[in-house]
């Protein structure tokens, strides 16, 4: 280790590097380690927003969460968004970038409009795809009424089978942009004489992109994926404005539920040994991101 | 850099920021010693709720604390607001940390839970028991208190009534309001024979307040979510003819699934509804949405709710407002002051004649305004036989309003039997009380 000293202060570089750092490191204590290790240590409590103090209950809050009946349906439900709203962002993102990424007359100004999705508040979002979908007078009914192909409005919001549908098309629309912007900066990164010559050899669109684009893009393609998937994971208000995580707890999430637990039931022993169980869940996610990311460097 | 410098200066940091958030997080103002503040020094208050944040009743609570305001300058008024169904937890959460308020708007079901959350004061001490019995009749001061203590002054109150659209049905043929369930339900179906764009009833059949309308059609069929006692009996024979019954008026198309109030409200203003629930703001909400004042009759009418057999007492769930004062408020008796002031007869009647809602005043309900006013008077008929819905007894209720919804959800969407619906609201009520 390097203990060159300052001519001035005394400090080696090291003490002088430390320093530097103290204030992110204060930072992130205060806002970050300190509430997560709060939340784990109220996880094993019987704190609630009803009560003034709180005491250690051991691991009833996980008892009372594994005994529940419905809690499996909750991970159900997460784990099926997570895996929707990921995916299809990601594939009509990956299109889209293509399309945009031959350079045609416009393309940037498509571009830009592509981002306005991703501007757009999640509240805002909500209302709008909640207009387009609504059961009485929305105009997706309103079209499959005029095309003849429905006789009877669906009421997809207030439906077990389609509320989650909706809430998904939502958060594809919503997350398009955002897939779109990573891919295509990756698309650029592929220089244009592999692909080129690819063609030259007389490969086709499939075999240019299997061959050349998505060999280069894959390190991107996993980390939008991974960094998608943790996005969805936590999403809340999409799921609240749209549908309160119901009918019939059909879009009860683990967002929601923890939502639930501390602003309905006022229970945040409960609340906290949920977010736990996210955190693990969020975890293996991070542990791959934070890989991708590590062999990328190398 | 040296490792040891490194954990040092990291746990040196992690002990003063635990130390810094121990303390409630810079809290101000508590205990007794500093309650009341001197005579001659100028205070400001915070009042919270969700009124003056909402359109158009944002002027009319912005006109009374201006007024205040005015005639005291030493005892300033600031609201502070959310939307109605994130006012309880603000109120929560801002209690657990400590921060600014004084005077809160709240709903009359939230006061077991701020209570037991030890966050509001009894203000029969700081408006005066003479003052509260001269002012307000008896019934009235029950709406705001919880185990005997006056928590909340009244602000106003009604009930849930329910009410129908008099050109529409008499569009459809029926030619009178339906008194009993039978006749309630051949008037739906002449709504739904008139227009099939037409929903014939707005029935709430989304999110937790629901519940509130579901309770009181569970009392229409002689059934509850408690007994007298406090046992669990929304599954009894009477909770399951009530949800088998929402559940025919759903198969017959008489009532639709994703319904929530503000849908229900918009709907009905724009004459594509024939019948739902809702308090007196209907009315200032028909004002404000465009209805004409001379055209009000003729768009909205309350009725007492449809009774099971004819005679039976028609029974709706008392509706309303009060106002309360916080136990971290430094200034509890100005907050108690600006409370009188809000509730008074000048500030109530100026809120009934711009937003339609019933004063709770004695002299203010005997005002001619009041007294000539149809349907202000249809509602004060129909709040005569209203009661506090059964789960406003616990401080679980937002909890269970929850669980009753999600279960009859389940149900009208045949994800669940009815009776084993029932039975699954009743084991997870027992459940959320246990704890």
């Amino acid at each position: 280790m390097r203990t060159v000293k300052s001519r001035t202060s005394g400090l080696t570089e090291s003490q002088f590097g430390f320093l530097l750092v103290v204030p992110a490191i204060a930072v992130f204590a205060v806002v970050m380690l300190y509430p997560f290790v709060s939340s784990i240590v109220m996880s094993f409590t019987n704190r609630s927003l009803l009560l003034p103090g709180q005491s250690f209950t051991g691991l009833d809050n996980y008892r009372d969460l594994l005994a529940d009946p419905n809690f499996l349906g909750v991970f159900y439900n997460t784990i099926v968004f997570v895996v929707a709203g990921t995916f299809f962002p990601f594939v009509l993102g990956l299109i889209w970038s293509i399309v945009l990424q031959q350079g045609f007359k416009g393309s940037s100004f498509l571009r830009s409009l592509t981002l306005v999705n991703w501007v757009l508040p999640g509240t805002a979002i909500g209302f709008l795809w909640m207009w387009v979908f609504q059961g009485n007078y929305g105009i997706v009914n309103g079209m499959l009424t005029s095309l003849g192909l429905i006789d009877q409005h669906i009421n997809w919001l207030g439906s077990t089978e389609y509320a989650m549908l909706v809430v998904t098309v939502a958060a594809t629309w919503k997350g398009i942009p955002w897939f779109m912007a990573f891919l295509f900066g990756g698309l650029l990164s592929i220089p244009r004489e592999h692909i080129e010559a690819a063609r030259i050899d007389g490969a086709g669109n499939w075999t240019v992109f299997s061959r050349v684009v998505y060999p280069a893009l894959k390190p991107v393609m996993i980390i939008v994926i991974l960094l998608g998937a943790i996005g969805n994971l936590q999403l809340f208000d999409l799921f609240w404005v749209m549908t309160e995580g119901g009918p019939a707890r059909a879009t009860t999430t683990l967002a929601v539920e923890v939502y639930r637990s501390a602003f309905r039931e006022w229970n945040l022993g409960k609340a906290a040994a949920i977010g736990v169980v996210w955190v693990v869940l969020l975890s293996a996610f991070a542990f791959f991101y934070l890989r991708g990311m590590r062999d990328e460097v190398k | 850099m040296s490792r040891k410098y490194a954990w040092i200066g990291m746990m040196l940091i992690a002990v003063m920021a635990l130390a810094a958030c121990a303390d409630g997080g810079g809290s101000k103002k508590n205990g007794t010693e500093t309650k009341q503040n001197p005579a001659d020094k100028a205070v400001n208050l915070t009042w919270v709720g969700w009124t003056g944040s909402d359109k158009p009743s944002d002027v009319i609570i912005g006109d009374m604390i201006s007024k205040w305001n005015s005639a005291n300058p030493k005892a300033k008024v600031t609201w502070l607001g959310w939307p109605w169904d994130q006012t309880l937890q603000q109120i929560m959460v801002r209690n657990t940390s400590k921060q600014d308020m004084d005077i809160g708007q709240t709903e009359f079901g939230w006061l077991k839970s701020l209570v037991e959350a030890n966050a509001i004061v009894d203000v029969s001490g700081l408006v005066g028991q003479d003052w509260l019995t001269a002012n307000f009749e008896q019934s009235s001061l029950g709406v705001g208190q919880v185990d005997g203590k006056q928590y909340g002054i009244p602000w106003t109150m009604s009930a849930t009534s329910m009410m129908f659209n008099p050109t529409l049905l008499e569009a459809a043929g029926v030619t009178r309001a339906p008194t009993t369930i039978a006749e309630f339900e051949a008037a739906l179906q002449k709504l739904k024979d008139y227009d099939k764009e037409i929903i014939p009833y707005g029935a709430l059949t989304k999110s937790a307040s629901a519940s509130n309308d579901i309770q009181v059609w569970l009392w229409a069929f002689g059934g509850g979510v408690f007994d007298a006692s406090g046992e669990v009996i929304i599954n009894n024979e009477a909770g399951l003819r009530t949800l088998n019954w929402y559940k025919q008026l759903l198969d017959k198309g008489y009532i639709r699934m994703d319904i929530a109030r503000n849908d229900a409200r918009q709907l009905f203003v724009q004459g594509k509804m024939g019948f739902y629930e809702d308090a007196i703001l209907a009315k200032g909400l028909a004002l404000s949405g465009g209805v004409a004042e001379a055209d009000l009759p003729k768009r909205i009418q309350p009725i007492p709710r449809p009774v099971l057999n004819a005679g039976d007492t028609p029974r709706d769930k008392m509706w309303g407002h009060v106002l309360v004062v916080f136990k971290n408020s430094p200034n509890q008796q100005k907050a108690a002051d600006f409370i009188k002031h809000v509730v008074g007869k000048e500030s109530s009647l100026d809120y009934f004649a711009r937003g339609g809602l019933l004063p709770t005043m004695k002299g203010a309900i005997a005002a001619e305004p009041v007294q000539q006013d149809p349907i202000a008077q249809k509602w004060l008929e129909i709040t005569k036989t209203s009661r506090a819905g059964d789960t406003e007894a616990y401080s679980e209720k937002a909890a269970l309003d929850n669980i009753i919804v999600e279960e009859f959800q389940a149900a009208l969407l045949n994800s669940k039997a009815p009776q084993k619906a029932l039975d699954d609201a009743a084991s997870r009520i027992k459940a959320a009380l246990k704890k």
